[in-house]
């Protein structure tokens, strides 16, 4: 899947004390988002540090997420992209 | 566990039963063989980190529980049983369906009901008070609150409520009704649920329906059985679950636990610590002997808590024992209630089925628990604990009528 042409790249944090372990966002966004050995999402790959192309994936993986466990940052400002403050 | 739960009991002479926020629990420990009334055997899973990694791991699932070479799990099945509901499916195909929801159910999108919900909240107090004292508060609060809710959030203007009444009885039962009476009552739920459907693609309108239909055709995998199954399972989980829960925390907050009634008015914030606790400490049921927990079966050899449970077993997830887990939780419901929570409650579940409606119920507990102390300060119940008469022979159990005076 592709995102919108010429996005910044991004970064997922994950609120682990909020994260119930539903899994959608691994089966929305396997290369964006996994489970750990205790149930709960963590970011993968530059997701979690250096940043990447925001797909629908995982766009879609943040706008479902049961609980708002997820958000989508700007890898390079900080500034929070979704969901909305 | 401790207590019975026979629908042919309830008529006199039998023991009164206690208040839900009395049952004792299982005390924690490593899973353990049990087995269902089926016969079938059943890992019991107690503590609260293992109870979470049954339901978070995706070794254990619960369309298993209804693969062909699957054991029998209840004598008498019920709407729980259905293979095709969103409830029985994994993996993709249940995400696929579960995303024609979802949206609906985040916390934003069910904070935005909160000012109608309010509403709701402050007319049913009016007519409870106009009725005068005393009063049915479950005929006239808990029943008809989470009625409403979910009739409006589905657009179902018309629903009537006996009808919607016998049919959750059924869909719930575990001894109530014959296995003839739970298929006939759940055809006729199936086809109020057709009717609803076709109705919403002759018609759509703003409703979850309209959107949940929009939704699966633009996906083009979900079946009309399963579109069926969500519609009166999103009816039936809507109310029956939140009636059951409020209900039961008016039992306790109105007896046991009256002290904290005036904090409970004072402000939303402590409401809502309320709502956790009680959700944490009070069980929806006590059907035990019928369902021991959320089940799930493993798809290969698992080790959960020290054990290595074999691949084919049947796991039941005691969220009760693990919300009472003291090495997570510590104090009971009188000196904890307007605390935040150790750890994560488990009532609503936790992995892929995790409670849809879970911030809905959260809302709607919150709000008639902090309105209805706020506007009747000195509620009480009108007769001993003892009187209670319960709804029995269903998985959930709370009272059929709640007598209070102010």
């Amino acid at each position: 899947m592709t995102g919108p042409a010429g996005t910044e790249p991004v970064v997922v944090r994950v609120d682990r004390d909020r994260c119930i372990g539903s899994g959608m966002c691994a089966l929305s966004a396997p290369g964006s988002l996994a489970l750990d050995a205790d149930g709960r999402a963590r970011p993968v790959a530059e997701y979690a540090d250096a940043g990447a192309e925001l797909t629908d994936g995982l766009a879609e993986a943040v706008e479902y997420c049961p609980v708002e466990a997820l958000a989508l940052h700007s890898a390079r400002g900080g500034y929070r992209i979704a969901p909305a403050e | 566990m401790s207590t019975e739960n026979s629908a042919t009991g309830a008529g006199t002479g039998t023991a009164p039963l206690p208040p839900m926020h009395c049952l004792r629990h299982l005390e924690p420990g490593p899973p353990r063989l049990a087995a269902l009334p089926t016969g079938t055997p059943v890992w019991l899973v107690s503590r609260h980190a293992d109870v979470r990694q049954v339901l978070t791991d995706p070794r254990l699932g619960r369309a298993p529980l209804y693969a062909p070479d699957a054991p029998p799990l209840m004598v008498t099945p019920n709407i729980l049983d259905d293979p095709q509901s969103m409830l029985n499916i994994d993996g993709t195909e249940h995400q696929r369906l579960r995303r024609t929801v979802q949206r609906a159910f985040t916390p934003r999108a069910i904070a935005r009901w909160k000012p109608w919900v309010a509403s709701v909240v402050e007319s049913l107090i009016d007519e409870l008070i106009d009725r005068g004292s005393p009063a049915d508060v479950v005929g006239a609060y808990t029943r008809p609150l989470p009625v409403a809710v979910i009739s409006r959030l589905m657009g179902l203007d018309n629903l009537d409520s006996k009808r919607l009444a016998h049919w959750s009885d059924h869909a719930l039962s575990t001894t109530a009704y014959s296995a003839e009476a739970i298929g006939t009552a759940m055809t006729e739920f199936a086809a109020f649920g057709a009717e609803v459907i076709a109705d919403r693609r002759a018609d759509p309108g703003e409703d979850l329906v309209s959107s949940l239909l929009a939704a699966a055709a633009e996906d083009g995998s979900i079946t009309e059985g399963q579109l069926i199954a969500l519609v009166i399972g999103l009816v039936v989980a809507g109310h029956e679950t939140t009636m059951t829960s409020l209900g039961n925390a008016l039992v306790y907050l109105l007896q046991d636990g009256h002290e904290a009634w005036q904090r409970l008015a004072s402000d939303e914030t402590s409401a809502a610590a309320a709502t956790e606790q009680i959700l944490r400490a009070v069980p929806l049921g006590d059907a035990a002997e019928h369902m021991p927990g959320l089940l799930r079966r493993t798809v290969e050899d698992v080790e959960i808590g020290g054990v290595v449970i074999p691949a084919g077993s049947v796991v039941a997830a005691d969220t009760g024992s693990a919300n009472q887990d003291p090495e997570v939780f510590t104090g009971d419901l009188r000196t904890e209630l307007f605390s935040p929570l150790a750890a994560p409650m488990l009532t609503f579940g936790a992995g892929p089925h995790h409670c849809l409606g879970a911030w809905l119920a959260r809302m709607e507990l919150e709000l008639a628990l902090h309105r209805l102390a706020r506007r009747l300060p000195a509620l009480r119940m009108a007769d001993p604990v003892e009187d209670i008469d319960w709804r029995r022979g269903l998985l959930t159990r709370s009272p059929n009528a709640l007598r209070v005076a102010w």
